[in-house]
């Protein structure tokens, strides 16, 4: 056979494939409504027969022709899922009132067995990344921080097989790489950060200190360990928590519960090291040295020695958390955090003092001025690392919770505000080319009008994850109001920007929404504006959003790009 | 017409599935350069199989009303299709539904998913080594 198909034959499968994304698309929002419709309480207990069947069928279609279209990890994620849900769906109909009791348990195996479904549409998503037809789909460099988030590998390690089984299968679920290891063997080849490690209550210790020797071996943190144990009372806890174990799953394991807390102890992890931290110092040896130090163990450092320039540093660099010389030739740093805090936007940032004082009243008087925490010099290397994190950890955590919008995950109004006017700051200084998007849905009133606020809920939510997926991490995105989003590409000129989004127009139009009333697909309209060619960030963010009414009045559904700079803004 | 010829020509094939069907007609008709009559149901293939004609026929497992093992049962009734070669494609791979298919008569199991490109050398080469 020749190996060379004949001509036309890749655009016709390229072709088939889309179509078939679309439909394998609608099916799994078809899914997840299923999900949605199955009432969580115990007021009900509803035949679930019909659900069961169609889902089936649905994973069953997916499981036998994803890999045709070259969605093969969607396909072998589906057919796991398809196999779980095979006893169910072959049970038939339950109707007499002894059922009554196995209907509730299909119930929940089968939310519990949809709940991969989310995997399923990331699959879906990134497998579209990867293989579009348009290389160069994001703005600027292709370095390592452009990428999107990336896969979290789970290590299962001296537990029983059947443990292993079950892990394997209900974690996989949740588009974790699964890998199981000996303990003798146990390596951790991928990035620090990533990973994560399950064991049982009778090998714990040996993991553990597997573990402990790898961590001392090349300085980064090791993973979180988790321990899986039959006994659930406070002196085994204890026993565990002293063993070196992270978290604590009793058994039978809740697989839902484990994969929320894998993923948390994972993202914990990387948010340690990729803390910023603002040092002010005015020994510049000592300063380097702390720096290095920070460095070494992942945060992002600035380090000043002029006190003068604290405020501007403070709003451009925006740390996580502050580390304060107490006495600085003519100032004193006590009387610089009070200045500090002179600042709304500063009261919460951890301020940690650096000092000789040894003694504790001092010390104490220092604390009531707006520290934090002291660490007494010389402080070792060590000390300052592990301090450097907790502070970090719990500031980050908070501030979570302070600047994200809760619907989406993205940066709330004033947030995204101040940070385009931090990098119009930027720009200015560094003089680099940097563009504001605005963002809004086409006719969205008429979507929550005829079809409800919950899907107008599902589409935003679709439209902030595309966003966070399709730009740079090191863009900013927030949402600026009900549906509409500011969007910050740093280097990035308008033309970028432009290619960019217009490709997320075109990708977001394709996106097909299942309703009761049939398929919904949105647009959406955007303004671009050059950040660095005016004289503010606001100004700016008008001219973007001008630029988006323009693109509405000119019939919607593309993007548009503010030149109109003779007239008035 | 049921002589069986020397080379493969004649595919008839059965799929419920209508992206499935299509992407495998591509893959039959022209990357595989078959003749393919190809029917999204067992009924219809029962109808119209016969004036095919097809030197082997391509059943899909699971299908809606008709499924593949008894579209199969119902076409060994029928003089013009019995006794052609049958090969079953089926998502299910586990070894005690394959044996159960060789046991129903079918020549080969195909594995779903299915690769477009190779397709047709899959079934050139179940025909020369198994019929």
């Amino acid at each position: 056979m020749d190996n060379n198909p004949p001509a036309g034959v890749a655009d016709k499968l390229a072709h088939l494939r889309l179509t078939f994304r679309q439909r394998a698309a609608g099916e799994l929002e078809q899914l997840i409504s299923i999900a949605e419709r199955l009432p969580h309480g115990k007021q009900r207990r509803p035949d679930t027969t019909d659900d069961i069947a169609l889902s089936y069928g649905i994973l069953h279609r997916l499981a036998g022709s994803a890999g045709t279209f070259g969605y093969t990890a969607l396909g072998d994620q589906a057919r796991r899922l398809e196999h779980r849900l095979k006893p169910l769906a072959e049970h038939g109909a339950l109707t007499t009132d002894d059922d009554l009791c196995r209907r509730e348990k299909n119930r929940q195996q089968l939310l519990e067995i949809i709940a991969g479904v989310e995997g399923l549409r990331s699959l879906l998503d990134e497998t579209d990344e990867s293989l579009g037809a348009t290389p160069e789909r994001r703005a600027g460099s292709g370095d390592e921080t452009n990428k999107p988030a990336r896969d979290i590998h789970v290590v299962l390690c001296g537990l029983s097989e059947k443990a292993t089984d079950f892990l394997d299968h209900a974690l996989s679920n949740y588009g974790f790489l699964i890998s199981t290891m000996e303990i003798e063997s146990l390596s951790l080849q991928t990035k620090p950060g990533m990973t994560t490690v399950v064991t049982s209550e009778d090998r714990l210790a040996e993991v553990s200190k597997v573990l402990g020797s790898l961590e001392h071996a090349d300085g980064t943190p090791g993973p979180p360990l988790l321990c899986l144990g039959r006994q659930d009372d406070f002196n085994s806890r204890y026993a565990l928590a002293e063993a070196g174990a992270d978290a604590f799953f009793p058994e039978p394991v809740d697989a839902p519960q484990l994969a929320e807390r894998i993923e948390r102890l994972v993202h914990e992890q990387n948010e340690l090291v990729s803390g910023k931290i603002l040092i002010l110092d005015d020994d510049e040896h000592l300063v380097a040295h702390y720096r290095t130090v920070l460095e070494n163990a992942g945060f992002r450092v600035r380090a000043i020695s002029k006190p003068e320039t604290i405020l501007s540093e403070l709003s451009e660099f925006r740390p996580d958390i502050m580390l304060l010389d107490v006495r600085m030739g003519a100032y004193s740093g006590t009387t610089v955090a009070k200045l500090i805090r002179f600042d709304p936007e500063w009261v919460s940032l951890p301020i940690v003092y650096l000092s000789s004082e040894q003694d504790k009243h001092v010390q104490l008087e220092a604390l009531a001025k707006g520290a934090d925490e002291f660490m007494t010099k010389p402080v070792s290397d060590d000390y300052l690392v592990r301090t450097a994190q907790i502070r970090c950890y719990r500031a980050r955590q908070l501030n979570e919770l302070l600047i994200k919008d809760s619907l989406t995950g993205l940066l709330k109004h004033s947030v995204i505000k101040q940070e385009v006017e931090n990098e119009h700051a930027r720009c200015q200084r560094m003089s680099h080319v940097s563009s504001v998007a605005m963002v809004d849905l086409d006719h969205f009133k008429a979507v929550n009008d005829q079809h409800g606020h919950r899907t107008g809920d599902v589409v935003i939510k679709a439209l902030a994850n595309l966003l966070r997926n399709r730009l740079r991490s090191t863009d900013q995105i927030g949402r600026y109001g009900g549906e509409e989003f500011a969007i910050i590409l740093p280097e990035c000129t308008t033309d970028q920007a432009q290619e960019v989004l217009t490709q997320i127009c075109e990708a977001f139009a394709d996106i097909s929404f299942a309703t009761p009333e049939g398929d919904l697909s949105v647009t959406l309209s955007a303004g671009i504006a050059a950040l660095d060619a005016f004289a503010s960030g606001s100004d700016a963010l008008d001219a973007a959003d001008q630029a988006l009414y323009e693109r509405k009045a000119a019939g919607r559904n593309g993007v548009t790009v503010f030149t109109r700079f003779d007239a008035a803004l | 017409m049921v002589r069986q010829s020397e080379e493969l020509q004649r595919i008839l094939y059965v799929e419920d599935d209508a992206d499935i069907r299509a992407v495998a007609e591509l893959a039959l008709e022209t990357v595989g350069g078959f003749s393919l009559k190809s029917c999204s149901s067992g009924q219809e293939a029962l109808r119209d199989g016969p004036d095919f004609a097809p030197d082997l026929i391509l059943l899909d497992v699971m299908m809606p009303g008709m499924d593949g093992p008894s579209t199969f049962r119902a076409m060994q009734q029928l003089p013009a299709l019995k006794g052609r070669p049958v090969v079953f494609m089926t998502a299910k791979v586990q070894t005690e539904e394959i044996a159960f298919y060789r046991e129903l008569g079918a020549v080969e199991v195909i594995p779903k998913p299915f690769d477009p490109m190779t397709l047709a050398d899959q079934i050139r080469e179940i025909w020369t080594s198994k019929v």
